[in-house]
């Protein structure tokens, strides 16, 4: 009798279906898992907490209801990427979640203590030490109204400061994402794992893995998720592939010897005031113009301030700025969630940029038990099985691959969530999320099936370009499923396995 | 007593300094520049038209300015081409400017003017005579006037990154330099400082932004999908023919193609170190044919007839363009060595093996350059035929072949033919035509009727103006004149009255004046959204004589044109809203509820006939129902394309330029620093 019982209990403990629940209030990411056997809850997980721009005032129900549905204890936190708008969450509201029970917390390989998760994590330190600098020293230009003094003779004056002002005012828009400040100990940059203690998220008893392409996890390395198996796509070791941001046709460059520098480092060194290394001078000091004071210096100096350029150069931490957001989203820790039995996939791909989508495709191979029988997947296998697709990098043009992702993406299931939301949005990427093409793509491959996170009447339209259709069976299912949750902090659906 | 150089000559690189490291090209890499002697050269160098300022504002480090007046550097032709000599940076980018500026004068038939500053104008002051003292033009409710810029600045190390550009707030061309980051150490030395500013065909491109600038100040306003594009392949364009006028490279690459310059070669290629720097394996640009990244194999472009449909990215776009110029150019050179080939292969036409022997790689070298010269001429000519705003691709078609047409009676060579089918290849058709041929594409004379005697009284005032100016040199002197025939001068006892006071006095109200310009002239503009000026003692709607030009210039048959160019342009404020029947309607409004439609037209004429040659219009008005005498009404097809492209234009720029809003403000910011950044 007892040997049925146990019997029974197995088969049931294994995971079958899986609420996800997406909280709304800006764009970022937040998203709690529930795996559950039948209607028992076996593990909760959450992914990221974040969001632009966002407070205490955005979280706190977002924690609340987490809380509700957890009793504050979360068996696996995946953490995806450094940006504020994956994890300010935790950052306002460290004191809320001291609260709760955190027993593993997964992060991407850059957050190891190994050579080369230092040694990239020192080189996006320098870079965006340059971006603070520059982006503070750009802000001082607006505060003491340097333009405005500039240009007051400009016929167009008004427009020209304000353009001034709004490309300063992006760049600090980007430039909040960054939101981990801890200084650097000597050497060593501190990763997020460093981070999250000090939000009060890792403690003592809290496990901490980090996972790397081409990990799988399952079974005994798995066991909050009976049934189920993860497979681990990004981000990429090659870290050249992190700064592959777009897609530039079939054919991709092979990055082999390419030196791991941005080409911005002449211009961080320059403002960060480095002087050491060849980065800071160009020339030898028997070029520089001595005491003496010619007519070309004079004339620079006295009158004709409209044709200064002193501050110029500092605009180039806008290219920098956006580069080095995407090689931060290519970071982003991707995973597959895969039901053993009927091989259905979930994907969270977190904010990944295309050179995170490629490097899946680069040999990433694994084995699994089917039917009994050993069998060979890859990622193709994976996106073929998606029947959830939480879409990258919150619908931008290259958050999803087209033609080695969205396209491989043909399960008749598939449901789409986007975490994107225009009550808390950077202005400038207003002006390319959603991408009409992607998101109609998504409604039509999920006949509807497709949630957002913003209010889908502002959104809408943005999809609904003249270069697109968006079929009205489908858009009237959409409709209907977001309908339900219009006043409510999140969107949910459930997830058959 | 021994005269005056007639040139001055200074070393450089012909294309950058990546060519001189490798031995192939070493030798034909280091070139002679040979500029006009400027006499009174001061250290910078500054000189008439340029003024180079060597700060490096990163560091806040200046260099000391090159006097190339030196005994030492003038005897030895410049100083050595040089990475590491800041000095020579500065005689880099005076000699390839100088060179880009005079290669435009000699198409263009006058000398090259900056783009004016355009300030406030102090608040209308009441001369004391009654009469309101209007020496300033105005546009809505805001005065302006326009400063005469002298020289373009020329800071060779203005910025650390991987861009240079031509600042029109400025007046100014920024170069930045930055540590190389090659997609494979062989190709080059990793952080390696790569300067922008010892590039030939990034200093001609962004000289040629500029002058660009001073002929057309709206085409840095982003009104359709070509009008950056266009700024961006022109000034390429001018870069890459530039290439041709450098004999050594010339026959070198002749020599080394075998004559067949549609194969891979140097001179279709564009800031080759640039490129191999930011990643690429290959030149920034190629007007022939590209890299495969994974077979790093060159291969022709082909184009598809898609290119221009679907490419939106200004300068992708603008790429369409220079490779439609370039094949052109290629179809016209080798239908012009056809018979040389012929000759020197008995009649064969098919070469032997080996090298070429050295009088035909000449003599297809001296054909090569011809038709070079040519083909820029015909594009730099074709600017005074453009419409002043919006410009597309299709239009600058149109331009080349009347500006042609116009000068070239016979085209038995048919060069015409070759640049209708470059284009055609690539699915860039002119809108507003019926049928593609030379005849069609022509812009025909206008129909005048009802307006000849305006027109021959306004001709009369616009010979005055061609005497005048045809015996000034000075460029300021120029400008001024410019001015004055524009705006008229109060200032004399005898005052005259300019072309804006006589253009709204004879042309007031004239319907047929509208339908040939497109303009609103009527005293209902401010229904059509049109702001009212009282400039020059006129009330009536406002409107903006954006450029006066004197043209003449000699044909092949030696004949001589002799035309007068005006540019005229007017805004209205516009706003779309569906009718009762759901169909879209365009009417006037004012800024707040509307956004900005600006209409152009440049009218060409005849002083030997009197007459009006050509009205090339961006109409406001719908002008194919004021030619069937309709109802007189805003143009809804051009509203349309200008709402339709600003509420889409985060699809058709890069992620940077859609971020930082390069499409906002447009123009007002630095468009071209946006354009450049990678």
């Amino acid at each position: 009798m007892a040997k049925a019982t146990k019997a029974a209990k197995k088969t049931t403990a294994k995971i079958n279906k899986v609420r996800v629940r997406m909280y709304r209030a800006g764009t970022g990411d937040c998203f709690l898992l529930q795996f559950k056997a039948g209607n028992t809850v076996k593990c909760n997980m959450m992914i990221d907490c974040g969001c632009i721009l966002g407070g205490k005032k955005e979280f706190e129900p977002w924690i609340k209801d987490i809380k509700k549905e957890t009793k504050g204890i979360i068996d696996i936190l995946v953490v995806t990427h450094e940006h504020a708008d994956h994890i300010n969450g935790f950052k306002s509201c460290s004191a809320l979640y001291d609260a709760f029970t955190f027993k593993k917390v997964w992060f991407a390989w850059t957050e190891d203590d190994d050579d080369t998760a230092n040694d990239l994590r020192r080189n996006h330190s320098s870079l965006k030490m340059a971006l603070q600098v520059a982006t503070t020293q750009l802000n001082g230009l607006v505060t003491d109204k340097y333009y405005d003094s500039i240009f007051a003779d400009e016929f167009q004056s008004a427009l020209m400061v304000e353009a001034k002002e709004h490309f300063i005012n992006s760049l600090s828009q980007l430039n909040s994402l960054n939101l981990n400040d801890l200084p650097a100990a000597s050497g060593n940059v501190p990763s997020m794992v460093e981070l999250f203690r000090e939000f009060k998220v890792i403690k003592d008893h809290t496990e901490v893995e980090c996972l790397s392409p081409g990990d799988l996890l399952k079974g005994p390395t798995l066991p909050e998720l009976p049934g189920m198996r993860v497979f681990v796509l990004g981000p990429p070791k090659d870290t050249s592939l992190l700064d592959l941001t777009e897609e530039e046709g079939e054919n991709f460059e092979k990055r082999e010897h390419a030196s791991s520098r941005d080409i911005a480092f002449a211009f961080a060194a320059a403002v960060t005031g480095n002087t050491i290394g060849t980065d800071f001078l160009p020339f030898e000091a028997e070029y520089e113009l001595g005491n003496e004071s010619p007519g070309v210096k004079k004339e620079y100096e006295q009158g004709n301030d409209w044709r200064k350029i002193d501050m110029d150069w500092l605009f180039t931490a806008g290219s920098l700025a956006l580069r080095y957001e995407g090689s931060i989203n290519n970071t982003s820790l991707a995973l597959a969630f895969q039901f053993e039995e009927s091989e259905r996939v979930l994907l969270f791909p977190g904010d990944a940029e295309f050179g995170n989508w490629k490097s899946w495709h680069d040999g990433l191979e694994w084995t699994v038990k089917v039917d009994g029988k050993n069998k060979k997947v890859d990622a193709t296998y994976l996106l073929n099985n998606t029947v959830f697709y939480k879409i990258g990098h919150h619908c931008s043009h290259n958050g999803s691959a087209a033609r080695l992702g969205v396209d491989l993406m043909t399960h008749e299931d598939l449901a789409a969530m986007a975490p994107l939301n225009f009550n808390k949005i950077q202005t400038g990427w207003l002006n390319t999320m959603p991408n009409d093409l992607l998101c109609a793509k998504l409604i039509a491959k999920t006949k509807g099936k497709f949630f957002f996170s913003g209010d889908r009447d502002q959104i809408m339209p943005n999809i609904k370009t003249d270069r697109v259709t968006v079929k009205k069976t489908h858009e009237a299912t959409l409709n209907d499923l977001n309908k339900k949750f219009d006043d409510q902090v999140f969107i949910d659906c459930e997830v058959e396995g | 007593m021994t005269k005056k150089p007639p040139f001055r000559k200074l070393r450089g690189y012909a294309f950058d300094p990546s060519l001189s490291l490798k031995v192939d090209t070493a030798l034909i890499n280091n070139i002679t520049y040979k500029i006009p002697w400027e006499e009174n050269l001061e250290p910078g160098p500054k000189g008439e038209y340029l003024e180079v300022i060597d700060y490096d504002p990163t560091v806040k480090k200046w260099y000391a300015p090159v006097n190339l007046n030196d005994l030492y550097i003038a005897a030895q032709d410049g100083l050595d081409p040089s990475g590491s000599n800041p000095q020579f940076h500065q005689q880099m980018v005076y000699a390839v400017a100088m060179t880009t500026i005079k290669n435009f004068e000699s198409a263009l038939g006058r000398p090259v003017l900056w783009s004016p500053r355009i300030v406030k104008a102090p608040p209308r002051a009441n001369s004391g005579r009654g009469k309101k003292k209007d020496t300033e033009e105005e546009t809505q409710d805001v005065r302006q006037t326009y400063h005469y810029v002298h020289t373009l600045r020329i800071y060779p190390h203005a910025i650390r990154d991987a861009n240079a550009y031509y600042s029109p707030q400025k007046k100014a061309l920024l170069f930045g330099y930055f540590s190389a980051r090659p997609a494979d150490i062989t190709l080059q030395m990793p952080d390696n400082l790569t300067f922008s500013c010892l590039s030939h065909d990034i200093i001609a491109h962004e000289t040629t932004h500029a002058i660009l600038d001073g002929l057309y100040r709206k085409f840095t306003e982003n009104t359709n999908p070509d009008v950056l594009a266009f700024h961006e392949a022109f000034s390429d364009i001018v870069a890459l023919f530039q290439h041709f006028t450098f004999p050594d490279v010339l026959k070198n690459q002749i020599a080394a193609t075998r004559g067949d310059l549609a194969s891979q070669n140097l001179l279709g290629k564009l800031a080759q170190e640039f490129g191999i720097a930011m990643g690429s394996y290959g030149a920034l640009r190629d007007a022939i044919g590209d890299f495969n990244p994974v077979t790093r194999q060159w291969k022709p472009k082909e184009p598809n007839g898609d290119e221009y449909r679907k490419v939106m990215e200004p300068h992708a776009r603008g790429a369409i363009l220079v490779s439609a110029i370039f094949d052109a150019f290629l179809t016209i050179y080798k239908v012009r060595v056809a018979d040389l080939l012929r000759i020197a292969t008995n009649g064969t036409g098919i070469l032997p093996q080996g090298e070429l022997q050295s009088d035909l790689v000449n003599r297809l070298a001296a054909e090569a350059s011809k038709t070079a010269g040519h083909v820029l001429r015909m594009c730099i000519r074709a600017l005074d035929f453009c419409p002043p705003v919006d410009i597309n691709f299709g239009d600058f078609l149109r331009a080349i072949i009347t500006a042609d047409a116009d000068l070239v009676a016979d085209d038995n060579r048919d060069y015409r033919i070759a640049f209708i089918d470059a284009f055609r290849r690539r699915g860039i058709y002119p809108t507003g035509i019926k049928n593609l041929s030379v005849e069609s594409l022509t812009h025909s004379e206008p129909k005048t009727e009802g307006m000849d005697e305006q027109i021959r009284i306004l001709t009369t005032f616009l010979r005055e103006y061609r005497d005048k100016i045809t015996y000034i040199k000075k460029r300021e002197e120029i400008f001024n004149t410019n001015r004055k025939f524009i705006a008229g001068d109060y200032s004399s006892a005898d005052k005259t009255y300019g072309l804006h006071r006589r253009l709204s006095v004879k042309f007031g109200n004239s319907t047929a004046f509208e339908t040939l310009t497109g303009l609103i002239f009527g005293n209902d503009y401010g229904k059509h959204g049109v702001g009212e000026s009282h400039a020059y003692g006129v009330t009536g709607p406002s409107f903006q004589v954006h450029s006066l030009h004197y043209a003449s210039r000699v044909g092949p048959d030696g004949n001589q044109t002799n035309q007068v160019i005006v540019t005229l342009m007017q805004t209205a404020f516009v706003k779309l809203e569906k009718d009762k029947k759901g169909k879209l309607q365009v009417s006037g409004t004012d800024s707040k509820n509307g956004f900005a439609l600006t209409g152009g037209c440049t009218l060409i004429f005849d002083l030997d006939t009197l007459r009006l040659k050509y009205a090339i219009s961006k109409p406001l008005l719908d002008v194919d129902e004021l030619k069937k005498k309709g109802p007189r009404q805003l143009n809804l097809g051009r509203a349309l394309q200008v709402s339709k492209y600003t509420r889409e234009k985060g699809h058709t720029v890069s992620a940077y330029q859609a971020y930082f809003g390069l499409t906002k403000l447009s123009g007002i910011g630095e468009p071209f620093a946006f354009l450049h950044t990678h």
